[in-house]
């Protein structure tokens, strides 16, 4: 991280893989990576950083806790990564395939972790097994910090979160504890509950698209 | 739903619940950043996981429901007057071999657990205003609780009051802190029975010269009570 010192040229991250899809609607629009997305970006558009910064941010954080040890190093190779995308956003040329943008982040992140862990000899080195192709490095998973977005969880939001909640049925309310509360193996999971792998997927599956419908139910009603 | 799309769901799915190959997990990650359609599918499903944790963790800490009307009704019929007298008489001696039998070897132990040296991992508590969340996890064995916290502006009080409060407002404990106490960080311990699985607020209230207080901190905590290991 060579760089360090300039990462608030980045748009504030609001480290918030749930408060970002909460605070806006704009998941509820396509978002498209355009000529006009990634001009605004170039051009510093405030509104512009804010969406990259949290869309991004959000996938960078869900791919990087599997991989890294602690929430400081999530956020010290996030803001690599936006800094390396912006700054490369910006210079005379920019990015000629806007729609690329998406793979052009990805790409740079996974640059940064094996520049990480090429550097940090502290850092699990890549199972024998993961090496294979482009895939980055890919060490122990270790994820034993707490979450860098639970200090940011919210008594409205989850005010919100648990009127949801409480709209599914009981099966359903019985598997996201079995999954998301109490974070049993998932073959345990469906062996007491007599189903197999792909019905518990179907079963988070219906949850998830309940969850999305009251969350638009309520902020259309808003 | 088309076929494409059900497919990327049970991938999302999949993804998730850490069912894929390192190879495949990799190609599926590049495809969540290229596709916003499937970026956004991801981002609602770990959303719902991180919430759906926190509100379940909350319930829980919180206990079970009341009790429906008709339960309480089924036990009030035990107080009719014709059946009264006798349940009371009932109640009285059960009550006596409860105290003598469970209560009191129950207190000894607790008492004997008390003096004996034990290791007692102090929460830290964060302040409200930083939006903190923070959950004191003890195990059912564990019968002391220390919480940590920070104290500012220690100069401006003569001495300061560290108050717990249930959710509801009723205080649980108050303890007086005096002046040469105030340091930067505070510690407080007390019997693990005081508290109930549930949500606390502990404020941390500062004396000055002319007996004004005012309140120097505030922090939130859920209380939670695990079955011994």
């Amino acid at each position: 991280m060579t760089h360090k010192a300039q990462v608030n040229l980045i748009p504030v991250r609001q480290r918030s893989i749930l408060p970002s899809l909460f605070r806006s609607t704009s998941n509820l629009n396509r978002r498209v990576f355009d000529h006009e997305y990634v001009r605004r970006l170039a051009e510093r558009d405030p509104e512009a950083e804010q969406d990259f910064a949290s869309y991004f941010g959000d996938l960078l954080y869900i791919k990087l806790r599997a991989r890294l040890r602690t929430p400081q190093n999530i956020d010290d190779v996030r803001q690599e990564v936006f800094l390396r995308v912006l700054t490369q956003l910006r210079r005379k040329g920019g990015m000629e395939k806007p729609e690329s943008l998406g793979a052009f982040v990805h790409s740079v992140c996974n640059n940064v972790l094996l520049e990480l862990f090429r550097a940090d000899k502290r850092q699990p080195l890549a199972r024998a097994d993961d090496s294979e192709g482009d895939a980055p490095p890919r060490p122990e998973l270790v994820d034993d910090a707490p979450s860098p977005e639970a200090g940011l969880i919210t008594q409205e939001r989850k005010d919100r979160v648990r009127a949801m909640v409480g709209t599914l049925p009981p099966r359903e309310r019985e598997i996201l504890t079995k999954v998301f509360f109490e974070e049993r193996d998932r073959a345990e999971i469906c062996r007491d509950l007599g189903i197999t792998p792909e019905n518990l997927r179907v079963m988070i599956h219906r949850a998830k698209t309940r969850f999305r419908q009251a969350y638009v139910r309520a902020a259309r009603a808003s | 739903m088309g076929l494409q799309g059900e497919k990327s769901q049970h991938r999302a799915e999949r993804y998730f619940l850490g069912e894929m190959a390192p190879r495949e997990q990799e190609e599926f990650e590049r495809e969540m950043f290229e596709s916003p359609e499937l970026g956004e599918e991801v981002r609602e499903l770990f959303a719902l996981a991180e919430n759906a944790k926190v509100v379940f963790e909350e319930d829980q800490a919180l206990g079970p429901a009341e009790e429906p009307a008709s339960f309480v009704e089924s036990i009030a019929a035990w107080f009719r007057p014709s059946v009264a007298w006798p349940t009371a008489a009932c109640l009285a001696s059960a009550a006596l071999i409860y105290v003598s039998l469970v209560s009191m070897p129950g207190l000894r132990n607790e008492l004997d657990a008390l003096r004996s040296p034990q290791i007692v991992a102090a929460t830290v508590l964060r302040p409200l205003t930083r939006g903190a969340d923070n959950t004191v996890t003890i195990h059912e064995s564990q019968k002391l609780v220390r919480l940590s916290f920070d104290v500012n502006a220690t100069g401006l009080y003569e001495s300061a009051h560290c108050v717990v409060r249930a959710a509801g407002g009723e205080e649980v404990f108050r303890l007086a802190v005096a002046r040469q106490e105030l340091l930067d960080s505070l510690e407080v311990s007390f019997p693990a029975g005081l508290l109930s699985s549930g949500r606390y607020e502990l404020e941390l209230r500062g004396v000055m010269a002319d007996g004004d207080e005012e309140l120097m901190e505030r922090y939130e905590f859920t209380f939670r009570e695990q079955p011994g290991s």
